[in-house]
């Protein structure tokens, strides 16, 4: 599914506001026309992400389960247009995104599901074309000591992005994650929630035994600058910095399903030395966190979906000026539930909130010492595509929506956001400045 | 104690009520059983493959017959005709134990008033 979500907020110089960027998540017409099955039967809701217990076996199997016809093509294309209607600010509507997709079964065992996507920043309005949440997989039915089991590896361009829960940040719903940037040097998640998203490079192995219980470790490392640049569109300000040596990643889950219902139960961990954006040392992060999810499926008339996620990133920074701190801890929350009735009209709820303790104020969280956050959103969509007999079907899906997203804490506060107080020249803006209202059309084939 | 044979001529046809009560399933209900358990990889429409056939027309049908589908050999060679004790029988148990080498996944319908509901279900599928 596509929903956009609080990823940025940049300072603009006078009369600039906080705003927020968007993320993406599908559900694709190939895998539908790929399986014969329809989008209801992988996504709660009929658009991506909210996987049922079937989408995540689809994933995790390496997107290759099919009707067994020949001649499926494995792509899609999809488009969203947005309505923004900000606090403070000009409202503005417009194409966000286009995309085109490799999405579905490449060879026996071997599936992805890629996007290469034109993306307007709604900060800046500038364009760019990026590859973004990106996954290759292989994957191979076999038996353990006589166990079913599901053996396979990932190439993916994202810490997340390969999960096949849909519950950590990188394909979670909605996707949460804020990058609080005021004069280039201040930032507000960690590897797993978004740092790495679409500027690293994955390789990890996994496996599923007993359609319970799975295990994955991989590596990631990032890109040069020129090249993240040339492939993902980022611009050097946003790359993460080189990462060091073995940057190990860690995942386990527990799935129980019930066919009506299902738990998910699951761990994470990271760790990377990332170069600083002033040069110098690199920093140590350790990333671990915990994750749940409960889906009510039913007979699909009346469905639930909640999920909770915490993250917690321990920094050791290497370049430690006089009077700054020599390490910090971010922590990240968030929790989400979704009500959907007949596969038709969802409502949801959804709240992050990211903390630290104290850092160093006026070398990396001006002018607050730290870059707290705390936003709720609420929405109300709608997908009248997406079931076995709709319209369309399986060549088209679409999605409208509703969605307002209020601030009560950012950058550190609930007023003065920027540091007014410190430079008069900065517009003196609340937590509430920065909430909008967000109308949203989403169309995929 | 001795029955009149008015007594035990109401007991037997008590006990043959209860017993198709208990196998003639409830359509509606078993249409729900269907959406929860089945509806994933089976389509109900005539000649709609998904990761599994089309249960239309399945009741009566010979296994493996459908045209459009390629099903395992174990379910060619099985020889089956899906009435409705076979139905149950491969229904109520893990489909790889009730026919080792089927594609199918499915883990069993346990509960027996769901299963005698789904497979009332599927016999109106035609």
């Amino acid at each position: 599914m596509i929903l956009n979500i609080p990823r940025r907020a940049r300072w603009l110089g006078a009369g600039a506001t906080a705003v927020l960027a968007a993320s993406t998540a599908q559900a694709m017409p190939s895998f539908t026309r790929q399986t014969g099955s329809e989008c209801v039967a992988c996504h709660m809701g009929g658009v991506g992400p909210q996987l049922t217990p079937y989408g995540i076996r689809f994933k995790l199997g390496g997107y290759t389960d099919t009707d067994g016809k020949p001649g499926k093509v494995p792509l899609s294309a999809r488009f969203q247009v947005n309505a923004y209607n900000p606090n403070t600010g000009d409202a503005t509507t417009r194409l966000d995104q286009a995309a085109v997709l490799l999405a579905g079964r490449l060879y026996d065992n071997v599936g992805a599901m890629a996007s290469v996507e034109r993306n307007t920043d709604n900060t800046t309005g500038v364009t760019t074309t990026e590859l973004r949440k990106s996954d290759f997989k292989f994957a191979k039915e076999t038996k353990i000591a006589g166990r079913d089991a599901v053996v396979g590896a990932s190439l993916n361009n994202g810490p997340g992005a390969q999960d096949p829960l849909g519950t950590l940040p990188a394909s979670g719903f909605p996707v949460v994650s804020n990058e609080s940037r005021a004069f280039g040097q201040q930032w507000a998640h960690s590897l797993l929630s978004g740092r790495l998203a679409n500027r690293s490079v994955g390789v990890s192995g996994f496996v599923y035994l007993d359609d319970h219980w799975y295990g994955e470790l991989g590596h990631y490392s990032a890109m040069a600058p020129s090249t993240a640049d040339r492939l993902f569109g980022q611009d050097p300000v946003n790359y993460p910095g080189r990462m060091h040596g073995f940057s190990p990643y860690a995942r386990m889950f527990y799935m129980q399903d019930w066919k009506t219902q299902f738990v998910t139960a699951g761990l994470v961990g990271m760790q990377s030395r990332l170069d600083t954006a002033q040069g110098g040392p690199s920093d140590k992060l350790r990333n671990v966190g915990i994750d749940f999810s409960y889906g009510f499926i039913g007979t699909r008339e009346h469905q639930v979906k909640a999920r909770a996620v915490f993250l917690r990133e321990r920094r050791d920074y290497g370049l430690v000026p006089a009077g700054a701190l020599p390490s910090a801890t971010l922590f990240e929350s968030t929790f989400s539930a979704n009500y959907i009735y007949r596969n038709l009209v969802g409502l949801m709820y959804a709240e992050t909130r990211t903390r630290s303790n104290n850092d160093s104020p006026f070398f990396r969280y001006f002018p607050n010492g730290q870059p707290g956050a705390k936003l709720r959103f609420a929405g109300l969509y709608v997908t009248p595509w997406g079931k076995e007999d709709s319209w369309g079907a399986p060549w088209a899906n679409v999605r409208f929506g509703i969605y307002h997203f209020k601030f009560s804490r950012f950058n550190g506060a609930s007023s003065d956001l920027f540091g007014n107080a410190f430079v008069p020249s900065i517009p003196n803006l609340s937590a509430r400045d920065i909430g909008f209202t967000q109308i949203t059309a989403e169309v995929s084939f | 104690m001795k029955l009149s044979g008015w007594t035990a001529a109401c007991l037997a046809l008590q006990c043959a009520g209860a017993w198709a009560q208990s196998n003639i399933g409830d359509v509606k209900r078993g249409a729900d059983v269907f959406a929860s358990q089945c509806a994933e990889c089976h389509s109900t429409r005539e000649g709609k493959q998904k990761k599994g056939p089309s249960v239309f027309g399945t009741v009566g049908r010979k296994a493996a017959s459908q045209p459009g589908f390629e099903f395992s050999e174990a379910l060619r060679a099985s020889g089956w005709t899906w009435d409705q004790e076979r139905l149950a029988f491969y229904l109520s148990q893990p489909s790889k134990k009730a026919n080792p080498g089927s594609k199918m996944k499915y883990d069993g319908l346990t509960d027996q008033k769901d299963l005698s509901d789904l497979i009332a279900y599927l016999a109106t599928l035609k």
